[in-house]
């Protein structure tokens, strides 16, 4: 039973992406698509409901789809090998022949064929796969009205939607197939095809621009995939071990940290980590529902599950200490490159990287509550940064700008999506929601280490500065200014709200949340738990943070304005001050620009010097090892 | 909670606003008296928010009340955590969700006179912020906890953070807008026309406004005098003579640059946190 779904989550969005991508009519397609997303998104409920965890799955089918993934490898890299000459990046050829040789070699010469487990399910695969088959389903959704109307601005005479659409149920399903893989070579099989898939996805326009990013982002991650190989291949010569629940009962050794290292860089890679960020802000070309995908659900997501994995074979090493600087140093670097910047997507983009780091750096920190705190930040993270990109996508589609500063006014003109972005920026940057509550157990936690602690911190004030002037410029208005009422697609529109009310409803019920899937996964994990939660309170061994009585303040605020503005008949509505000058609502001429102190950050020479450091400190974690 | 800890936390809220304005007020009398004039009385700050609540409600758009609203309230509730000795971290981000929405109050005006102000505004956040969480941090190594009641039995914190003392009265002196910090708004000492942030912030709103800066005055003096927790009354003085020489300095001292701030602001705040934590590290362990 429990195999069996988990079957479906993975093969049969795969089968349905290739129905798709032959079906022209858009109906059709439409209905297509929606059928699997729910079915992939009930599977999902399913296995949460269904599932005993942590557990280790035999189907009779393994040894068919051991040998189909073995040929897949192979089909996939010579694909890739194809792309590099198409594309003419010579580097993708070189990371797909530098794979082809070692997983030959490795699968002729080393591999021993044995039976395994095939799928590993614990709380955190559970976790994921909800990320992935909740907050993935909305994006795609929202991509059919989104789409139509992209399609009409490049006036195309003929539809690439099949394809789009085939791509994205085949990535749902390589996604799922990560999570739930036991063996190593069958994670990896599917870690390349995320890479693949968003090769394609990127590239989706044709542009040239959109094929040149794509075809780095998919060199940076054949450069992951080859890492995640070599230490696949090193992991099996020392110790024997190919499946993630035997590498899950080790106790970390000094042989095994070489092997992690290059797993780990792998997910450095692939969660767009300093020096490897450029393939995630290149990959913002594409159209919306596909950042919103890669950044929140999918691709960069995988990145963190891998390193969550690894987190209890070096707990307590040098090295877990290396990745909590590192991710640290990702963080605050990336922060502050996103103080440069007003072109909103460029915003979000910087500041997904910044996230990743610092969920890497709390896994680095490794205590439990650390853990907790890297899991919270992954789930509050998908759901806030997937309904921020569709934010900004529809707001791209009507006023065709994505700078925050030609959002002044935003309010006026798309009231319901301005305050739906209004409140999935909060959900990013102010207590009480997850993310900064999650935010918080990780600044507590990683106060032992002083370093990793200021640069949190520091990178944090960061955060704040810059999402709280763009929320300054969409809710800028004028006197007397009209609101339009906005039309939206009634798909954008079920997105939007949805995810806004999943992003507040997780908030409210973090407690809940942690009790029911977080803690058992520490507990599995053998931690001692630090961390408590009961009724809107979450306490760890350093303090404590009560969320209801700041959801009540917030509450009280609303209401409180609410009455005063209904039943006060004497507001007098008055003009902005500008010392005696005519006011004139649709002059921007005493429009003021936000600082962007391009005096102290300049993006291209800070990238230059912040890639050299954080080359440095990977050096420093491979140092580490040999400690 | 217990029943004791609703008492407190009710008596915190009530008590604060009339310590802060009492406080605001003294500041006045002082920085009138270096100034070689007579000043206000004493209770003038009341004065003026009574006559503030009573005047005309006068906005430019509907935010500006949610946002002074919020403003006080999550004043309210940071100074009460203080009383029943909560986190302190929680404190902090508590009173952050204010000051946000007091900025992007100013922001939602079309004022270039807000606009400045609120950018200003902004930097100073960033200048103090970070700062304000190292201080945490510094307490955190003393004590080994976050909760303001653990920091508190320890009794004696000034002898083992003084620098980091030092730290929290940057802090104080960034966050009431003293000179030479005084960028968003220019507070009464200088008396200039357009002020700032505050510019579209008018007559009942400006009032919670006022009323919200003395929570917050009153929370960082409090955090000042947690230093001495041995006798409070000591901390309390501790603290109001921190006040005494930020008024000082605030009628000697010109306005400085926002680059300057940030960079002096920094490098005090490391510098300062680290040679502490080092200290406490190897001297006194």
């Amino acid at each position: 039973m429990s195999s069996d779904l988990i079957l479906i989550s993975i093969i049969v969005p795969i089968v349905m992406s290739l129905i798709t991508i032959t079906t022209g009519k858009s109906l059709a397609r439409k209905t297509i698509v929606s059928a699997t997303l729910v079915i992939v998104l009930l599977s999902a409920l399913a296995v949460l409901k269904v599932v005993n965890v942590p557990t280790a799955i035999n189907t009779s089918f393994y040894g068919i789809i051991d040998k189909l993934i073995k040929v897949g490898d192979y089909l996939l890299l010579l694909y890739t090998l194809y792309i590099s000459f198409k594309v003419k990046e010579p580097k993708i050829a070189i990371f797909a022949i530098l794979q082809i040789l070692p997983l030959a070699f490795f699968e002729l010469f080393m591999l021993k064929e044995q039976e395994v487990n095939t799928f590993y399910i614990d709380n955190l695969s559970i976790i994921m796969n909800l990320v992935v088959s909740v907050v993935g389903p909305i994006i795609a959704v929202y991509a059919f009205g989104y789409m139509d109307h992209h399609e009409e601005e490049k006036k195309l005479t003929k539809s690439r939607q099949s394809r789009f659409f085939a791509i994205i149920l085949l990535f749902i399903g390589a996604m799922n197939g990560i999570i739930f893989s036991n063996n190593l070579m069958w994670i990896y099989f599917f870690w390349e095809i995320t890479s693949l898939s968003s090769f394609l996805l990127i590239s989706h326009d044709k542009t040239e621009e959109a094929i040149r990013n794509a075809s780095k982002a998919l060199w940076i991650n054949m450069l992951g995939g080859f890492s995640l190989l070599v230490g696949i291949i090193i992991l099996y010569k020392y110790t024997g071990i190919i499946t993630l629940d035997a590498l899950l009962k080790t106790n970390s050794s000094y042989i095994l940290l070489i092997p992690v290292f290059f797993m780990v860089l792998a997910a450095f890679t692939k969660a767009a980590q300093m020096p490897f960020q450029s393939w995630l802000l290149g990959a913002m070309v594409a159209p919306t529902p596909v950042s919103a995908l890669l950044h929140s659900s999918t691709m960069v997501k995988a990145a963190i599950y891998l390193i969550l994995r690894l987190a209890p074979a070096f707990r307590g090493t040098t090295l877990s200490g290396f990745i909590a600087l590192y991710g640290a140093f990702t963080f605050i670097a990336t922060s502050v490159l996103a103080l440069s910047q007003s072109n909103a997507k460029k915003i979000l983009a910087y500041s997904t990287i910044a996230n990743l780091g610092l969920m890497i750096s709390s896994i680095g920190i490794n205590t439990s509550s650390a853990i907790t705190a890297a899991i919270l930040l992954l789930i509050f993270h998908a759901v806030s940064k997937a309904l921020l990109f569709l934010c900004v996508g529809t707001i791209e589609q009507n006023i065709g700008s994505r700078d925050i500063e030609d959002m002044k006014g935003l309010i006026t003109k798309m009231p319901v999506t301005t305050i739906i972005t209004f409140i999935g920026i909060l959900s990013l940057m102010i207590a009480p929601f997850g993310m900064l509550l999650s935010k918080w157990m990780a600044i507590e936690a990683a106060s032992k280490n002083l370093v990793v602690a200021l640069l949190l911190i520091i990178g944090s004030a960061v955060t704040v500065m810059y999402y709280t002037r763009w929320i300054g410029n969409i809710l800028s208005e004028g006197r007397n200014s009209k609101f339009f009422v906005e039309k939206q697609p009634l798909t954008i529109r079920f997105a939007l709200y949805s995810l806004v009310t999943i992003a507040i409803v997780l908030s409210l019920a973090v407690t809940q949340l942690f009790n029911a899937i977080v803690k058992p996964e520490i507990n599995m994990l053998k931690m001692s738990i630090s961390v408590k939660a009961a009724a809107g309170y979450l306490e760890s061994n350093l303090g404590g943070f009560s969320i209801y009585p700041v959801f009540f303040a917030i509450g009280l605020a609303v209401i409180l304005a609410f009455l005063t503005i209904k039943n006060s008949h004497d507001i007098v509505q008055t003009k902005p001050y500008e010392a005696g000058l005519n006011y004139d609502d649709s002059n921007n001429g005493y429009d003021v620009k936000n600082y962007y102190l391009p005096s102290i950050i300049n993006e291209a020479l800070m990238t230059k010097y912040m890639n050299y450091i954080s080359l440095i400190l990977i050096l420093a974690i491979f140092g580490g090892i040999l400690l | 909670m217990t029943w004791s800890d609703y008492l407190v936390f009710a008596a915190a809220v009530v008590l604060t606003p009339i310590i802060g304005g009492l406080i605001t007020g003294l500041d006045r009398k002082v920085t009138a008296l270096i100034q070689g004039r007579y000043g206000p009385p004493v209770l003038q700050p009341f004065y003026d928010v009574v006559k503030l609540l009573s005047k005309e409600k006068m906005i430019v758009n509907d935010f500006q009340i949610f946002a002074a609203y919020i403003y006080l309230l999550s004043a309210i509730l940071s100074i009460g955590f203080f009383a029943i000795k909560a986190d302190l971290l929680m404190i902090i981000f508590i009173m952050s969700i204010g000051l946000v929405f007091y900025i992007v109050g100013a922001l939602a005006t079309r004022s270039p006179y807000s606009q400045v102000g609120a950018q200003r505004e902004l930097m100073q956040m960033l200048a103090y912020e970070p700062l304000l969480i190292f201080v945490l941090i510094g307490m955190y190594y003393v004590s080994g906890s976050f909760s303001l009641k653990s920091i508190m039995s320890h009794g004696r914190l000034l002898l083992d953070l003084p620098l980091i003392f030092l730290v929290l009265c940057l802090v104080l002196d960034i966050k009431i807008k003293k000179s030479p910090f005084d960028f968003s708004t220019s507070e009464h000492a200088h008396q200039e026309l357009v002020r700032g942030i505050l510019t579209d912030y008018s007559g009942p709103y400006l009032a919670l406004i006022e009323i919200a800066d003395w929570y917050e005055l009153v929370l960082l003096l409090s955090m000042i005098a947690i230093f001495w927790s041995q006798n409070l009354i000591i901390g309390a003085l501790i603290s109001l003579l921190i006040l005494f020489l930020d008024i000082i300095v605030d009628n000697i001292s010109a306005r400085m640059t926002l680059k300057w701030m940030l960079s002096f602001s920094w490098i005090v705040g490391i510098v300062f946190t680290v040679v502490n934590i080092g200290y406490l590290y190897f001297v006194s362990r």
